[in-house]
């Protein structure tokens, strides 16, 4: 009997769906409000707008466009809402709230749409100038960085930030610092200063062949070649010949030159391929043919890589033969990456890899093969971080879950296995927003995080500002088992913070792991109550898989964690702040407010 | 930066100690940037700004990440004070940044000119930066599409760098060729739309616009109803865009309506009728109620246009009109008009009658069946109290079973009271209570439940659709079940013609919590419904020849396997 009574459940849930769809994937809970639809907050005017495209005032600049226009009522609403999103032209109210009896109300006038993402991508948002906030968080994602973007932001600013948006860890593009600038460099030495003083760690993030702007203009007969014989400068990357055997080394030299210069806690190789994602039907963004390239390709073919485009059989066999190349470049750069590790042994190593077991056609149009890399990966003891093709990108947030699922058969260290989640607009004809934004990117993250021990953004400077208050929300795993009286049960399988003012005791036991409003959860189920005890230091936030903290003495913490990079404990003491980085590893460490 | 934004704070401190501008300065020293932006922009917007004050707006901005709004601002400074080069500096750096290479270039090549020698060498050096790029990026795809011709991406590269660097000219003959590679290509039309504009070609990119903004793509069609003037395009606008993307057909129906307005004797392409019938078509109401009216003035005998003007107002949720022309409509003949007619009285009808009955013959059970409902139902605010009477029998009563004799039905009346919810995404709940009465005597019969409907269509003539009821019945001691009943099928004669024929292929599953095998199997299996004309409206014949399995064989007199031959009338009643 399961069958039809599951199925009855399903279909009574139906109404409530949709909020819930584009709420709860930013952390908040139904009960937190109450929602109202149409008339059941407004008066109807008798007048209809014709809705296309709707302005929301967390982001006027947004581009919101509704794929299938809708006739709307224009509704009068109480004197005391606030319009936080309105039809474009005629300013119809289409999302307001207020508050009832101190109760928040969310009103719209219209269904979010099935999917919950498809007409008012910023409806969280609107919960949060209400007043209301998820009450569970994590601090586990990952982002890229590129300083081209932020050439006078101030780190400070960025780094705090970040860390409140849920970032464990930024990966810096490493090709802006490739070769030596006083200047520059001061501004991220300081920059990886103000990270670790706010527990983000900083990882250099490579993407060969593109090795830096200046190394391209220096070296033109190193340049990698279109199938058309152009320099391949393919969108932004400035593409080299690795297969050169000068090239290469004078590339070795640099790597370890820039890996020595920076206190980075890991290095990411990213992205070690060639182009383009339309293959070989279009030869003038096809590589690699530069000289040595292309001779390295007839070697392992067995034909002539000109000629073998036109013809289907030899194709076959080029294409074959690029990413057997594609993978030796890979293992020997990350069999680099290792050697530069034995001088340097708390870095962790990053190999960021395209999907090809979701979208298999990537094999043949990038020369990527994930199953090829990931025994080598592992044996390196580097993450892999999939990156989900362009292809897809329009696709839902399910998709991660079937990535993950094709993925974890093919490696004996599921923990390593990461995604990449590209938050830029997307070349597709996509609904409502062209870039993954508000209840898109919360279902995305959410979904990710549930799929994938570690999740990456792409990058920092493409996601929405208004969007950073509610991402460590979506990135959430722990999940709040049951609430008693002030008794809180919470299961953090990954660990997590929960919302949570003054003295809270874990288990019985006072624990320090707290900023005053958010509690650090160590991992596993937790049962969280009140307590009067005031330490003299805490533990304000951590970087690592937090096991277990106990309070020695006064001034003395003992840290139970595993982290893959250096952790990060920042303590607290007389509402001071202090940094303190630990060994990588699964380890117990005793830290002090003087150490 | 900072070498000038300490001495405009200072300047405007003391004038306005509690004034937003004061506070924004208090907050930026005390590194509350976003408190600081946030003030700023209040003392802007209430037009109390000097152009320091914009500009530490600006450079605030810049130190939170928020370019794009510091690039506005600096522009907005260049506007406020044109000699202020520095501002223009800023400007054009960001556009640079922001991807906007032509204005940055624009800008820099202007101030190449400054006698500032410190802006001028500055300028110059960045606008060699940005043009050196696209001259080389020229040359590079000017090569790749002579030795690769054919491939549109490659002239949209060259047109995209062209357009960036004001050769308008090759920017419109690449995008002009992408187009021809590649037609219908939605981006490469918006971007050869914003060359024209460019280089003065207002009419032509109007045309552009005007095609894209009744195009197929939301998204684009927004962008170019942005650029477009407020006002409604004229006649040769829209000829002109049609000569640009002739397969619009948005483009041809918009015409044809304008120039109809205009002048009522220039003749339409099509009728007002055919007009009226394709705008219903797709979903235009507003459209589909004008044109319908105007072919009603011009021939009031026409069936079709009165039911079809019914059916707008139906649509359009004016039933008062829409009853009034669907009477029309089956006065003067149409069976659509009169079937539409009913229901919509009906369903506005405070209390609602209705009754059906079945009587089906079963091979399975050799037996003749017979279930039948009438049920009296007032439709309030959101509930649907009703009363209801069933009748449950069969002609054979019972069968030897394995712990004594099986009943084959219930043979008995039952009445009831119940109350149901509005169905709504094809969902019904209802419970009821009532007094069962048979030969054994009478009991109480409570009974309740969930039923759930959805028919897709696929095509004109055939459809999938799945029944599902969960029902909960005392009297069954206490047991629940839930039939599924799903059906594909084809029409080769409609119900629009008064007659019927559907040949349908069943699959059923039937299950309950107690586990008892008459009420635990799945069917498989072929069928036809059918009615002709001068059946009584309601009234339909089916047959079904099955294969079923019992999925619970425990007691089961039957063996696990059957076929089963049912032929049924279905007769149902609405007042």
């Amino acid at each position: 009997m399961r069958f039809p009574v599951s199925l009855l459940l399903a279909s009574v849930a139906l109404s409530a769906g949709p909020w819930r769809v584009a709420l709860e994937p930013a952390g908040y809970d139904l009960g937190q409000v109450r929602i109202l639809e149409g008339l059941e907050g407004g008066r109807d005017t008798g007048e209809r707008v014709l809705v296309r495209s709707v302005v929301d005032t967390h982001d006027e600049r947004l581009e919101i466009v509704w794929e299938k226009a809708m006739e709307v009522p224009v509704y009068v609403l109480p004197e005391q809402a606030r319009v936080f999103c309105r039809e474009r032209r005629s300013g119809a109210p289409l999302v307001a709230g207020w508050h009832e009896s101190g109760k928040p109300v969310l009103w719209a006038a219209v269904s979010p749409g099935r999917d919950g993402r498809e007409r008012f991508p910023l409806l969280p948002h609107t919960l949060r100038s209400l007043g209301v906030r998820p009450s569970l968080e994590a601090r586990d994602l990952w982002a890229f960085f590129d300083s081209s973007y932020r050439l006078r932001a101030d780190p400070e600013y960025l780094a705090v930030r970040w860390r409140q948006g849920g970032i464990a860890a930024i990966h810096v593009a490493g090709w802006q610092y490739w070769e030596p600038n006083p200047e520059r460099d001061r501004w991220l030495q300081r920059l990886i200063e103000t990270c670790h003083r706010q527990a983000v760690q900083v990882y250099a993030w490579v993407e060969f062949p593109h090795v830096s702007g200046k190394f391209w203009e220096e070296h033109p007969g190193w340049r990698e070649k279109t199938a058309s014989g152009q320099d391949a400068h393919l969108d932004w990357r400035q593409l080299m010949d690795l297969t050169h055997p000068e090239c290469e080394r004078e590339v070795t030299a640099g790597l370890r030159a820039l890996v020595d210069r920076f206190d980075w806690d890991g290095v990411n190789l990213g992205e070690l391929y060639f182009e383009s994602l339309e293959g070989a039907a279009n030869p003038a963004r096809f590589t690699p043919f530069a000289p040595h390239a292309k001779e390295e390709l007839r070697k392992r073919s067995g034909v002539d890589p000109v000629a073998g485009l036109t013809d289907p059989k030899q194709l076959r066999k080029l294409l074959d033969a690029r990413a057997d190349l594609a993978a030796d470049l890979q293992r020997k750069w990350l069999g680099e990456l290792q050697w530069i590790r034995r001088a340097t042994p708390h870095l962790d190593l990053v190999l960021t890899h395209i999907d090809d077991r979701f979208d298999s056609t990537m094999r043949d149009k990038l020369g990527a093969d994930a199953a090829r890399l990931l025994p080598f990966a592992e044996r390196a003891g580097a993450a892999f971080l999939i990156e989900d093709p362009a292809t897809v990108w329009h696709l839902g947030p399910e998709r991660y879950a079937e990535i993950a699922r094709r993925y974890s058969p093919l490696t004996k260290r599921p923990d390593r296995l990461a995604i990449d989640l590209n938050i830029v607009e997307r070349y597709q004809d996509v609904y409502p927003t062209k870039q993954q934004a508000g209840v898109e990117l919360f279902q995305l993250v959410r979904t990710a995080a549930n799929n994938f021990p570690r999740v990456a953004l792409y990058f920092e400077n493409s996601i929405l500002k208004q969007d950073w208050s509610l991402l460590a929300a979506a990135a959430a795993t722990a999940r709040v088992v049951s609430r008693e009286d002030s008794v809180v049960t919470v299961d953090a399988p990954r660990g997590g913070l929960i919302r949570w003012e003054g003295c809270a005791a874990i288990d019985g036991r006072v624990w320090p792991a707290s900023d005053g409003q958010l509690v650090l959860l160590p991992v596993g189920q937790s049962k969280l109550e009140p307590c009067e005890t005031r330490l003299s230091m805490g533990l304000a936030d951590f970087n690592g898989m937090l096991k277990d903290v106990r309070s020695l003495d006064g001034d003395k913490l003992e840290i139970r964690y595993s982290s893959a990079a250096r952790a990060i404990a920042v303590l607290m003491k007389d509402g001071v702040r202090r940094a303190v980085m630990l060994p990588a590893g699964d380890r117990k460490e005793v830290v002090g407010w003087r150490d | 930066m900072g070498t000038w934004l300490l001495p405009v704070s200072l300047l405007w401190l003391p004038l306005c100690p509690q004034s937003p501008a004061g506070s924004a300065y208090d907050a930026l020293r005390a590194g509350r940037l976003d408190e600081a932006n946030s003030l700023f922009r209040q003392s802007l917007s209430s037009g109390a700004g000097t152009v320091g004050l914009r500009k530490d707006f600006a450079y605030t901005l810049l130190k939170t990440g928020d370019r794009e709004e510091a690039m506005e601002q600096f522009e907005a400074v260049m506007r406020l004070d044109p000699s202020d080069e520095r501002a223009a500096l800023e400007y054009a750096f960001l556009c640079f940044e922001l991807k906007r290479e032509r204005d940055a270039r624009r800008t820099f090549d202007r101030l190449r000119q400054s006698r500032n020698a410190e802006v001028a060498a500055t300028a110059s050096t960045a606008f060699e930066n940005i043009d050196g790029p696209l001259r080389e990026g020229i040359a590079r795809w000017k090569s790749a599409i002579e030795s690769a011709p054919g491939q549109w991406s490659a002239h949209q590269e060259l047109a995209g760098l062209a357009a960036r660097r004001d050769e308008l000219a090759l920017a419109e003959a690449h995008y002009r060729e992408a187009l021809r590679l590649k037609p219908g290509k939605s981006d490469l039309l918006y971007e050869l739309a914003l060359v024209l504009r460019t280089a003065g070609k207002e009419r032509e990119a109007i045309a552009c616009l005007l095609a894209l903004s009744r195009g197929r793509e939301p998204r684009t069609a927004e962008r170019a109803r942005a650029l477009m003037p407020e006002r409604y395009p004229y006649v040769y606008e829209f000829e002109d865009a049609i000569r640009v993307d002739p397969s619009n057909e948005e483009l041809a129906r918009e015409l044809d309506e304008l120039l109809f307005a205009m002048d009522k004797k220039a003749p339409p392409r099509a009728s007002a009728k055919q007009m009226g019938l394709r705008s219903l078509e797709k979903s235009y109401l507003n459209d589909a109620l004008r044109y319908l009216r105007i072919a009603q003035e011009e021939n009031p005998d026409d069936a079709e246009v009165a039911t079809k003007l019914g059916l707008t107002y139906n649509l359009m949720r004016r039933d008062d009109q829409a009853l009034v022309w669907l009477d029309r409509g089956r006065r003067l003949g149409d069976p659509e008009a009169e079937r539409a007619y009913r229901n919509l009285k009906a369903s506005r009808r405070r209390f609602h009658l209705t009754g059906w009955a079945l009587p089906v013959y079963s091979s399975r059970w050799s037996d003749l069946f017979l279930y039948g409902q009438v049920k009296g139902e007032w439709k309030l605010w959101r509930v649907r109290p009703y009363l209801s009477v069933r009748i449950n029998g069969d002609v054979r009563g019972s069968m030897p079973g394995a712990f004594g004799p099986l009943y084959l039905s219930e043979n008995s009346v039952i009445t009831a009271a119940g109350v149901g919810m509005p169905r709504k995404h094809g969902l019904y709940f209802w419970v009821e209570a009532g007094q069962s009465f048979s030969r054994e005597g009478s009991r109480p019969d409570f009974r309740g439940g969930a039923a759930l409907f959805h028919r897709w269509r696929l095509g004109a003539r055939s459809f999938v659709e799945s029944a599902t009821d969960g029902v909960y019945l005392s009297r069954y001691q206490n047991d629940f079940l839930v039939y599924a009943q799903n059906r594909a099928g084809w029409r080769p004669i409609g119900v629009e013609s008064g007659a019927l024929l559907e040949v349908h292929l069943n699959a059923n599953l039937t299950a309950d919590t107690r586990g008892d095998a008459w009420a635990n199997f799945t069917e498989f299996g072929p069928g036809v419904k059918m009615r002709w004309r001068g059946l009584p409206a309601g009234m339909s014949l089916r047959v079904d020849f099955v294969r079923g399995v019992y999925t619970r064989n425990e007691g089961n007199p039957q063996r696990p396997n059957f076929w089963e031959f049912r032929s049924g009338i279905w007769y149902a009643l609405s007042r």
